[in-house]
């Protein structure tokens, strides 16, 4: 089964020993035959976007199987013009906050002005943490219909995922903490499986915690395929 | 590979699990090649620990493959004395498990007189010396750390091994040998358990998956693909806890 993996980082951890590096995300890459993953530096979640984003460019250049995907650390944000367009132009086919780690909230006009711009087949993928954080941000990206990927959500927060899915038809969900038994089977069940995307956040994240879950899920083939590579494929036409 | 399971729960969450009768409970193991889970009730955990050991006792009795802790809370410290009498002569609860640190049990700590009491309870009147602890952070770390050095007869795990202070953890208890690291969680973060294996070696950790609440392979994910020896994946797995078990039985 082909397997893409839509959440993962490369380069320097600061907040814990771990290895993060391109070579580690590459040794993972081969070892699990994953045909190719959504990456960015961390470079561009902890010190500077505009030189994070420049790096992931640079190792996309070099490893064709990593796709691009822009960061905006929204604390610094200058107010700059037509940031999404230009994105899109230097070949990021999707952008990636942090409120989680960057500490910013949703409603925040740095943010908001960002939303305004968006829109179409460039995705936006969102770690969520906090009660009442994914009906915020499923609430703002439906206005502007932005295909929207909740990462990171694990048992606490399966609840309002579920429900916000259900409301909001642009709303994805990604997979590196479907932690508990049979939340493959519910998501599955009541949202479809085509809106449910295979990541893993490795290096960061053992890889195999997220690929057993989904392996030994009740669940048929098809449906894993489409949760392990064919969904994401969508955004990239 | 085979697997013993130090740390599950039966019963229901406040979250969105459906797989929750024992039925589920005996699939998930077996979908996961566990031999044997040890079990504490969720529902006495977070809600009335009379109730939920009583619906543990009822199911463990027909499940060969199932062992008990027994959940005590020291807000009802008499009535936890009762249920120590009522249920520790069952060969079937191995343990005391898994004790809170505030959280579901509200300000009362591992390290308060009411646990000390019923530890020094358990030591005087019944033969268990094995007792699952949720460990979380410093704080978790510090007030269990003061507990296994007062009772150095009882064998301590420490549940979730400290997270997200697993380094913390390793380093504290290395030299406390009744403590054993429990590594489930839900955050599989890289090199967490080469880290713990390097400090404080394969044979003081077990494995814990912390099902229902937690997929089995969700946590096994993390052993099996960590850079350390088949040996130690098969102590971590199996064997450290199959001497625990042991242990017991042997009293």
């Amino acid at each position: 089964m082909e397997i893409v993996d839509v959440n993962t980082i490369f380069g320097f951890w600061p907040r814990k020993k771990i290895d993060i590096s391109l070579k580690k995300l590459l040794e993972i890459m081969k070892k699990y035959k994953i045909r190719s993953c959504f990456s960015l530096s961390t470079k561009g979640i902890f010190y500077e976007y505009e030189e994070g984003n420049k790096e992931t460019l640079e190792v996309c250049k070099h490893h064709p199987e990593i796709i691009p995907v822009a960061t905006i650390d929204f604390r610094r944000y200058f107010g700059k013009k037509n940031i999404i367009k230009d994105l899109i132009n230097e070949g990021f086919k999707a952008l990636r906050l942090f409120p989680d780690l960057q500490a910013w909230p949703f409603n925040y006009q740095p943010f908001l002005k960002i939303v305004e711009e968006m829109g179409g087949n460039f995705p936006l993928m969102v770690s969520i943490s906090g009660l009442g954080k994914t009906t915020e941000i499923g609430k703002i990206t439906n206005n502007y219909k932005i295909p929207l990927i909740l990462m990171g959500i694990n048992y606490g927060y399966f609840a309002e995922a579920l429900a916000v899915m259900k409301k909001y038809r642009n709303v994805y969900i990604e997979t590196s903490l479907f932690d508990t038994p049979d939340i493959y089977e519910i998501f599955v069940r009541e949202v479809g499986p085509e809106r449910i995307i295979f990541g893993s956040y490795s290096p960061f994240h053992y890889f195999s915690s997220s690929f057993l879950s989904l392996e030994r899920a009740e669940i048929s083939s098809k449906e894993k395929q489409l949760i392990l590579g064919e969904n994401i494929k969508r955004f990239l036409k | 590979m085979k697997i013993i399971d130090l740390h599950t729960h039966y019963g229901k969450w406040f979250f969105p699990i459906e797989k929750d009768s024992i039925n589920d409970f005996l699939d998930i193991m077996k979908r996961n090649e566990i031999e044997i889970s040890v079990v504490s009730s969720s529902m006495a955990i977070i809600y009335d620990f009379k109730e939920g050991n009583k619906e543990l006792a009822d199911v463990l009795m027909y499940h060969p493959e199932l062992f008990g802790y027994l959940f005590l809370n020291p807000n009802y410290l008499k009535q936890s004395f009762k249920e120590m009498d009522k249920y520790l002569q069952n060969e079937k609860f191995i343990g005391l498990g898994e004790l809170y640190d505030e959280g579901y049990i509200g300000s009362k700590t591992l390290n308060g007189e009411g646990y000390k009491q019923i530890l020094k309870r358990l030591l005087e009147k019944f033969s268990q010396r094995l007792v699952l602890f949720h460990c979380g952070g410093k704080r978790g770390i510090f007030r269990l750390l003061e507990v296994a050095k007062e009772f150095p007869e009882i064998n301590f795990i420490a549940g979730h091994m400290g997270n997200p202070e697993w380094e913390t953890a390793a380093r504290t208890f290395k030299r406390v040998k009744n403590v054993y690291l429990e590594i489930c969680s839900s955050f599989p973060c890289r090199d967490k358990i080469e880290t713990v294996v390097k400090e404080i070696g394969a044979q003081r950790i077990v494995f814990g998956s912390d099902s229902t609440l937690i997929n089995p392979a969700f946590i096994i994910g993390m052993v099996v693909e960590s850079d350390i020896s088949k040996e130690e994946k098969e102590k971590i797995f199996y064997s450290n806890a199959k001497n625990l078990l042991s242990e017991r039985t042997n009293k």
